[in-house]
């Protein structure tokens, strides 16, 4: 690429903000430019600025956009990742609605190469609720959509410390990779999502619990506030919104209020 | 408007905090004239706990002579006292040492140990005598806050004291982690001595203040070879200490792990080695830190290095290959090459980049059709830097390939080098399927610049599908004008947009003023595009005139004309543009804000150094974080002082000193006129400047503040010089502590001189 130009950092910050939220900070400018450099070669482009037009401008540009997205995208994640958290939704708020006659919906929103989702289906059917659970797993990338659905992961995605009565019914280790039950990958419906497009997300429905963790430290301030208010418009009355451990809505005017039972910190909708 | 003091008085001990922070910062902002009342609400002890910890406050904020005003204090109760010592503390005034000094003293443990407390807060040497009496009594309360800050100190003298401190029970934990702190080579040896022994606790902690250490030397004095240096005279060959080390490691925090793992490099020797090519089958930091340091030791373990890379895990390939760049492991590293992670592949060819050997070429080629673009790229990058006569002969036959990735590659390679045989080549790739390929040949051929490249390019300008005319437009941008201005105006009017965007583009990259009244219509194309090409050829042309166009079109409502024409203003530059630009760092959209930040940086004044100073305290981080990089790499007085300002008001903030240690025009200056009054907490900071500036100059400047600063600035200049670590150095300190009055400052610099290991 022959522009290594400073002008070329706050364009395209500007540019991946506006398309799926992400915020690149100062200190990550040099691992954009890197990403950039190898999309727009990709696409043809010897110019990031030519580039950044045509992606701007262009009446043809989605599929490369999509593409972009593609590059920007990690897929960090693995199995069991915070697990609390999560085994407080099935075990609290989904197993007691299954119990009580009803059919519970969670999504795992941002939930990359399926890790997360693949978790909860393992917690619903060890309780024996999975076929009254509906799972909904959504990501930008359909790259890590198709990887999540292949049921196929690197030994990367399973860390310590990880439950080993989990790990030995639903995981096999083969010599290069890690397999899962094929049928908890069937049972999840897996999307294609953009966190910020309101309308699609709108289509969706509602859900008893959301999980979006671990993504939110990629938006800025206006973005989280943005997708939180999304995201708790789509949860029932007695939903619950969970968010990374590290993360909080506090600072965020989002709509929702924070609660805490047995050590978990949820969000509900609306304020105190 | 400032309400009455004694109402102002009345409201410290108001429930909401909101409100009792606005009393405190107004009685703050009242100066001498609020002191008697708020020493009065001091010393009421029948006063609630909200009452006086808010007069504690309003004292620390005041910007009346407290210290004078609180000096009457001494003797009071205890109590009040210890709130004198921890208001002076706050201060970080200088003067108030004197009385802190006294107070250490006090009867009373508390108010000696806030005493204590505030002289760290408060820094510098000066404190050195007392705090070295106090951790001798062996009081126990008073000796633990007095290691602390006596480390802290920076004060050679404290070494041993705290080194004595190891055999005891009480201490020698809260001193090993203080000989860390202390940033002497002298605290080497004591913390090396520790590693002996059989409590793994304490080896874990050495090993953590030995690499504390060691960070502390590169933040004061940029460098660290010589702190290795050191610490392998100490280590090496002593291979008791392997097992040791590798039994403390398990079970270790990630930090104590790294530390470990860099002792076992400075043991060096086969069995260290061995040991830490064990370490990296660990999924661990410890690996990482093993990889680390294997890739840095000296000499290099090459076979141990070639059997770790060939054997090891995709992980331990990428941490190693991120380190590697001996020309002897070329084959090891040529081997991964094939690894199914991309990462690995791609840390292999920077690594065979790295070793600049042509040889590598025909291992990397293959990679430029690379399922991963992250792969593609880096091989494309590498073979570019490598060149050679094997590489012309892969691109021509790669150019032949039926992948079009590797040969639009091929081709890239090709008009790069600008070989004999690439002009034939690229003629017959610009009707390739690939539309990339058509694009790369004609890109290559302008390059070329030969009278067949000119003509295909021209001829292809009037080729019926619309991608084919862009890519011969933008091509003419790197050829003469001469040759195809004709070619560019027709352009210029052609039905589709990238035609007439590339046509601008061109005309303006080649500054062609004849075009300007052939441009000029496009800044009102149909297509935004254009728009935004025109504007920045527009500022290509340069003059008045086109600054008066741009400057009208950064008040556009549209982001990226408004964005384009910032840009334009900074190409054009001058006044007018500064004008212009300065505006929209108050622009809405902080993406606009970082556009004006890098367009002022090329109209390099007075003015716009100030708009730049003034965006440091921008809402948006990026914003701030680039108006500070651009602070940094201005050159210039009124820069430097601006840093060395920020340096001292924020001594912590080790990026102001990263910063003023840039070898950029008139750093050293400004940083050695401070010197000449520097008092004991600035003059550490300043003389660490010139240490990390690493330039001649530089150094010269600790010499002449070693002479001709204040006497605190000959210490910490002395300190700086015998870090360096070269026999010249020493030596002017040698001549320097001869001549030297001052006894203090005599007997510092003998201290610094007969500790170094």
């Amino acid at each position: 690429m022959k522009e290594a130009d400073p002008l070329i950092y706050p364009v395209f910050s500007g540019l991946v903000e506006d398309l799926i939220g992400f915020r690149y900070e100062a200190a990550a400018r040099d691992i954009l430019l890197e990403k950039l450099g190898v999309a727009a070669a990709d696409e043809g482009f010897d110019s990031l600025f030519d580039y950044y037009y045509f992606l701007r401008y262009d009446a043809g540009s989605a599929a490369a956009i999509q593409r972009l997205i593609e590059h920007l995208v990690v897929p960090e994640t693995y199995f069991f990742r915070e697990l609390g958290p999560v085994e407080w939704a099935v075990r609290e708020v989904l197993v007691p609605k299954v119990q009580a006659g009803l059919h519970p919906k969670i999504w795992s929103a941002a939930s990359s190469t399926g890790e997360e989702p693949l978790t909860i289906a393992m917690l619903l059917d060890e309780a024996g609720a999975l076929d009254q659970v509906d799972i909904l797993a959504s990501d930008i990338s359909q790259r890590h959509l198709d990887r999540a659905k292949s049921g196929r992961f690197r030994f990367r995605s399973l860390r310590d410390p990880a439950p080993e009565r989990l790990v030995s019914r639903y995981l096999t280790r083969t010599e290069h990779e890690l397999t899962i039950d094929q049928r908890l990958v069937n049972r999840i419906d897996w999307r294609k999502i953009n966190l910020f497009d309101q309308s699609a997300i709108a289509l969706l429905g509602r859900f008893d619990v959301i999980l979006v963790r671990n993504v939110l430290i990629y938006f800025s301030h206006e973005g989280i506030a943005r997708v939180v208010r999304t995201l708790s418009d789509r949860l029932t009355n007695d939903g619950v919104l969970l968010v990374g451990v590290s993360e909080t809505l506090f600072k965020h005017d989002a709509n929702v209020r924070c609660e805490e039972k047995s050590g978990v910190f949820y969000y509900r909708k609306g304020k105190l | 408007m400032t309400r009455p003091i004694h109402e102002l008085i009345e409201q410290l001990d108001t429930t909401s905090f909101s409100h009792r922070r606005e009393v405190v910062r107004e009685l703050g902002d009242l100066g001498d004239a609020a002191l008697p009342y708020l020493i009065e609400a001091l010393t009421d002890r029948s006063a609630s706990e909200t009452r006086l910890a808010a007069a504690v406050e309003a004292l620390v904020l005041s910007i009346g002579d407290v210290e004078s005003t609180l000096a009457s204090l001494e003797t009071a109760a205890p109590a009040i006292v210890a709130d004198v010592a921890q208001i002076l503390g706050r201060r970080r005034h200088l003067g108030s040492i004197d009385t802190l000094v006294r107070l250490m003293e006090h009867e009373n443990d508390v108010v000696a140990v806030t005493a204590i407390e505030s002289l760290g807060r408060i820094g510098g040497r000066a404190a050195v005598a007392p705090l070295l009496k106090a951790i001798q009594r062996n009081e126990f309360f008073r000796v633990f806050p007095a290691i602390d800050v006596l480390a802290r100190t920076g004060d050679p003298r404290a070494v041993d004291p705290l080194a004595q401190l190891l055999n005891h029970p009480h201490y020698a934990l809260e001193a090993t982690r203080a000989l860390g702190r202390t940033g002497e080579p002298a605290a080497i040896a004591p913390l090396a001595k520790l590693l002996l022994g059989d409590n793994d606790l304490f080896i874990r902690l050495a090993a953590s203040a030995l690499e504390e250490l060691r960070h502390r030397c590169f933040e004061q004095y940029g460098a660290v070879e010589r702190f290795d240096e050191d610490l392998s005279a100490v280590l090496r060959g002593n291979e008791k200490l392997v097992a040791h080390l590798l039994r403390a490691m398990e079970g270790a925090e990630p930090p104590e792990q790294s530390a470990m793992a860099r002792i076992l490099a400075a043991i060096g020797g086969e069995e260290a080695l061995a040991a830490l090519l064990g370490v990296l089958r660990a999924p661990s930091a410890a690996a990482e830190a093993a990889a680390a340091v294997l890739g840095t030791t000296t000499p290099l373990p090459v076979d141990a290095l070639d059997r770790a890379l060939r054997a090891g895990s995709s992980r331990v390939r990428t941490l190693l290959l991120a380190r590697i760049d001996q020309p002897a492991l070329l084959n090891a590293v040529t081997a991964v090459l094939s690894d199914s992670d991309d990462q690995v592949r791609v840390t292999a060819i920077r690594s065979l980049g790295r070793m600049g050997r042509p040889a590598a070429a025909g291992s990397i080629f293959p990679l430029l059709d690379d399922a991963s673009g992250l792969v593609r790229q880096a091989a494309l990058a590498v073979l570019l830097t490598l060149g050679g006569q094997d590489l012309e002969r892969h691109a021509l036959q790669g150019a032949a390939s039926d992948r079009a990735l590797l040969r639009r590659a091929s081709l890239r390679i090709l008009g790069h080098f600008g070989y004999p045989s690439a002009e034939s080549v690229l003629l017959s790739a610009i009707h390739d399927p690939d539309a990339q390929c058509r694009d790369i040949s004609l890109q290559s051929l302008a390059v070329l610049g030969t009278k067949a490249a000119v003509a295909a390019i021209l001829e292809r300008a009037s080729a019926h599908d619309n991608e084919t005319r862009a890519s011969a437009v933008r091509a003419m941008g790197s050829i003469g004008v001469e040759a195809v201005r004709d070619a560019l105006w027709r352009a210029i009017e052609d039905e589709d947009e990238w035609v007439r965007y590339y046509a601008c583009r061109s005309l303006g990259k080649a500054r062609d003023l004849s075009s300007w009244d052939r441009v000029l219509p496009c800044l009102d194309d149909a297509s935004r595009l254009v728009r935004i090409a025109a504007i920045e050829a527009i500022a290509q042309f340069g003059g008045r005139e086109a600054a008066e166009i741009l400057a009208k079109k950064t008040e556009s409502q549209d982001d990226d004309v408004r964005r384009a024409g910032i840009i334009g203003l900074g190409i054009v530059g001058g006044e007018h543009a500064r004008v212009a630009i300065i505006g929209h760092l108050r622009d809405a959209d902080p993406a606009t804000r970082l556009l004006a930040l890098s367009s002022l940086e090329k109209i390099r004044t007075s003015e716009s150094l100030s708009s730049v100073l003034s965006t440091l305290r921008d809402p948006d981080s990026r914003v701030q974080n680039a108006a500070f990089q651009a602070l940094a790499d201005w050159p210039g007085r009124e820069a430097a002082e601006a840093l060395r300002t920020l340096l001292l008001a924020h001594p912590d903030e080790d990026r102001f000193l990263e910063a003023l240690a840039r070898p950029i025009e008139g750093r050293t200056e400004v940083v050695l006129e401070a010197l000449f009054d520097a008092n004991e907490s600035t003059a550490p900071l300043l003389t660490a400047a010139l240490a990390r500036s690493s330039t001649r100059h530089a150094s010269d400047a600790l010499e002449d503040a070693l002479v001709r600063g204040s006497p605190a600035a000959r210490k910490a200049a002395a300190g700086a010089l015998i870090a360096a670590g070269t026999r010249v150095r020493q030596h002017a300190v040698r001549d320097a502590s001869a001549l030297e009055k001052d006894p203090d400052v005599r007997r510092f610099m003998n201290a610094l001189l007969s500790r170094r290991p």
